[in-house]
């Protein structure tokens, strides 16, 4: 009889500690990292169970943090994450997501790429917001060689304001960098500082250093060594005394030559957002972010790019999302990871037809939580 | 032994089952609602408001007295005293019997607008209960529970704005994170309060999908300024006073018409409107590119200039098509004084000159459904933005012609100028308050050129 009682305990024990789950329970095991821009958290979600545990982001505790984008470096196992308003980049622990150092950057950090290899990590700037905008024209390397304390290594000063979109080839000679408010394509060769640059509006040729606001490319995925995919997100735009509308755009760049290869244009409100290159087929996928005042404008792109022509091969559109903004795939290549900034949800989707798998509500206060950035590992 | 062993079980499931339960609260539970659903005609279907949930802003002074000091010199406090608005609302309610009167109501009383209490045929306030005649008041902003969407007026010009509201149950909400406890009410923190969706039900709407008003959305189509919030309304309309706490002012481009000119309740409004005004621009000589420059060509003196918007959102925003702002050039003979040229000087209660090609002016338009310019916004059918945008910054030449034989030097003086409403729109209603109607002088650049 006390066999019997101890069974049936230890089993209930057991069971309810979760220690017999398996991995094909937990369906996906990719952990996905998001910014939790609203809330001043970074979000980590078993995109398996929808769990979620959260790093709260406080480096400086008289402002606002604003966690926006995030990378990950799984060869020497850390993560970073950019703070928009308090100007860091965070450094953690991959493993056991312990903070280990930050370094203050300044000037509205944005976007990240890595060089897992040398250990560089390279910063660009957030686009303009009035006159709290990034005024720098600065991308920065910083050197996280010593495990424990991330240095500042170099500067690269461009021609154009608001570097934002930020890419990087395979062998990490060359960073790609779009400004968002002049529509000019650099590219930087970190270890001699040189430089070619080349301006992407071919309708107006504007000067690198005036502020245009047309295209208003947001992210740049570099594709085989060889080509820039570049979303823009165009939109309303004045011209003197009229306002206008300017398609969104993904544009196909040959990154040896610096010239524009294909377009593809969307709607005005489709605003191309961030953008990923698929595991395993010549396809990229990008976000639509939409436009909140007109539902069913949000939605997830795969395009292909089969001998240089970019061609819309699956898309998926909700008024379920709202201001769809970071993506990210899982690392079978099966699944899209996509951050709703407004609706304060991780969506996943079948990275074959877009389907969407589910939706995953970012904590109990979702619709505050204002998810950016998305990072799998 | 086995009994422990058993009981320990017992508890541990017990304990994971509780920590989940009582991990953290849900949103509901956390910022609960009471609802409200309208019927065809905007009106109240059902709701589970009353009036008298709402305190009136006057309790709120015992412990508040300088929120509530602000509040009351604040064009919330205004909503429902503003003659030009009631002359509207009057206008609407004949126009559309059914719909109109609420249209209006759900944004300059939306305690009114949920708990259905109708104002039909009132042409003055002043018999109206207290809640109602203080407009938008503490405890409307400070019951609200969850974020809204934009007001989409459909065809029928029906009240269909949402509100999440708990008024009633004796909680203020607020964006104070650890707000000190008192005898009198429960605060609650709630992070909404920080964020500029918190002000979007009221400043954001179109009307058969024109943007008629669009306040918010000109912010959030700001590259950045909504991934965390940024630049909030709150910053520059409640920003944060020295001892730490937001002002209730809400100052934007309107004053309070009514009061006399000269008084210290209008001279306190004008400044307030004055300092947020001056910080909205700046003004350069210069174009877009470097060959850009003042220069005489033949008989044409060019004189080109950058105009860059220091605001969040459009430049006039809001009700737009009723306001503008527009550059004043004068240029002058230096040794002489005489006016040789001119653009956008007036009296300050005259129309300006939209005929003049140099005139640069930032306004809107709204069309009714024949293509006309109508200032009715439930007759909008289209409009033709002229706003000066957030970003990127606008350039315009002036080019004068003329005989410059006799002048050696030119004087020139650029002054960006704003009023809240275009003279014709009170000059045959409202004539009393097109004399109160103050001109601003948003920033102003001086140059003189040397002919060579």
């Amino acid at each position: 009889m006390q066999i019997k009682y101890l069974a049936i305990g230890f089993s209930i024990l057991v069971f309810s500690c979760g220690l017999f789950e398996t991995d094909s329970e937990n369906n996906n095991l990719d952990m996905v990292y998001i910014a939790l821009q609203g809330l001043d958290q970074v979000g980590i979600v078993n995109s398996g169970n929808g769990d979620m545990k959260v790093v709260d982001i406080d480096y400086n505790a008289s402002m606002k943090e604003t966690p926006h984008f995030i990378v990950i470096d799984e060869i020497n196992r850390y993560w970073f994450v950019t703070t928009i308003s308090s100007g860091y980049v965070g450094l953690y622990n991959l493993d056991t997501d312990a903070f280990i150092d930050t370094i203050m950057v300044g000037d509205l950090p944005a976007l990240m790429v890595l060089n897992e290899e040398d250990k560089k990590l390279y910063v660009s700037r957030m686009m303009p917001m009035g006159e709290m905008g990034a005024v720098s024209t600065i991308v920065q390397e910083i050197n996280y060689a010593n495990s424990s304390h991330m240095v500042l290594s170099n500067e690269f000063e461009l021609s154009s304001p608001a570097p934002h979109g930020l890419a990087i080839n395979s062998d990490r000679s060359e960073v790609y960098v779009a400004s968002n408010t002049a529509d000019w394509l650099y590219k930087i060769y970190p270890s001699t500082g040189e430089r070619d640059s080349v301006v992407m509006d071919s309708s107006i040729l504007n000067s690198p250093d005036m502020v245009t606001q047309r295209l208003k490319p947001i992210q740049i995925v570099s594709v085989e060594d060889s080509m820039l995919f570049i979303t823009c997100s165009g939109g309303e735009w004045f011209d003197n005394n009229q306002n206008v509308y300017l398609p969104g755009q993904i544009q196909l760049w040959d990154s040896n030559s610096m010239t524009l290869i294909d377009t593809l244009q969307f709607d005005w409100k489709a605003s191309p957002w961030h953008i990923i290159t698929s595991l395993n087929s010549r396809m990229v996928y990008a976000v639509l972010r939409g436009d909140p005042d007109y539902p069913g404008s949000a939605g997830v792109v795969g395009i292909s790019f089969e001998s240089d022509t970019l061609s819309l091969v699956v898309e998926n559109y909700s008024e379920d999302f709202q201001s769809l903004h970071g993506i990210d795939i899982s690392s079978d290549g099966k699944t899209l990871f996509v951050s709703g900034m407004r609706d304060g949800h991780l969506h996943l989707f079948n990275a074959s037809d877009l389907q969407l798998i589910k939706s995953i509500p970012l904590g109990e206060n979702y619709s505050f939580a204002s998810p950016g950035g998305v990072k799998a590992k | 032994m086995v009994k422990i062993i058993f009981e320990s079980a017992f508890i541990l499931i017990f304990f994971n089952a509780c920590t989940v339960e009582n991990g953290t609260k849900s949103k509901s539970e956390l910022y609960p609602e009471k609802n409200y659903t309208l019927d065809i005609n905007g009106r109240i279907a059902s709701t589970e408001m009353y009036l008298s949930d709402f305190d009136s802003a006057q309790s709120c002074q015992v412990c508040h007295q300088e929120q509530y000091n602000e509040w009351s010199r604040s064009m919330h406090a205004y909503a429902m005293q503003d003659p030009v608005f009631i002359k509207g609302w009057l206008k609407e309610q004949e126009q559309h019997p059914e719909t109109g009167e609420r249209f209006c109501v759900q944004c300059h009383n939306p305690p009114a607008f949920v708990t259905g209490e109708y104002l039909n045929g009132y042409e003055t306030t002043d018999y109206l209960p207290q809640m109602i005649k203080e407009g938008i008041s503490c405890d409307f902003c400070h019951s609200v529970t969850d974020l809204s969407n934009t007001v989409h007026t459909p065809d029928n010009v029906v009240a269909i704005a949402e509100f999440h509201l708990n008024p009633g149950e004796g909680i203020k909400y607020g964006s104070l994170e650890n707000p000190v406890k008192n005898d009198y009410h429960e605060s609650q923190y709630h992070p909404i309060f920080k964020r500029s969706d918190f002000c979007l039900p009221c400043h954001n709407m179109t009307v058969r999908n024109v943007e008629a008003e669009m306040t918010f959305t000109e912010w959030r189509r700001i590259p950045g300024n909504d991934m965390g919030d940024l630049n909030s309304c709150q910053s520059c309309h409640m920003p944060v006073k020295s001892d730490g706490s937001h002002n209730h002012e809400f100052t934007g481009v309107d004053i309070n018409l009514t009061n006399t000119l000269g008084s210290s309740i209008y001279d306190q409004q004008y400044n307030s409107v004055l300092l947020l005004l001056q910080n909205a621009v700046i003004l350069e000589f210069g174009g877009a590119t470097e060959d850009e420059i003042l220069v005489i060509i033949g008989n044409s003196l060019f004189i080109p200039v950058k105009i860059t918007s220091q605001t969040q959102h459009a430049l006039p925003s809001g009700t737009s098509f009723s306001r503008e702002a527009w550059l004043e050039i004068q240029v002058l003979n230096k040794e002489t004084g005489e006016l040789l040229f001119s653009s956008g000087l007036i009296a300050d209660s005259s129309d300006l000159n939209i005929n003049d090609e140099n005139l640069l002016l930032f306004t809107s338009y709204l069309l009714d459904e024949n293509g006309d310019t109508t200032n009715s916004v439930s007759h909008t059918h289209d409009i033709i933005k002229q706003m000066l945008p957030a970003s990127p910054p606008r350039y315009h030449t002036y080019k004068f012609v003329g005989d410059f034989n006799l002048v050696n030097e030119f004087e020139i003086s650029i002054r960006m100028k704003f009023r809240a409403f275009k003279p014709h729109l009170l000059r045959n209603e409202h004539p009393e308050l097109l004399t109160n109607l103050p001109v601003f002088e948003m920033a102003r650049i001086d140059t003189t050129y040397i002919i060579p």
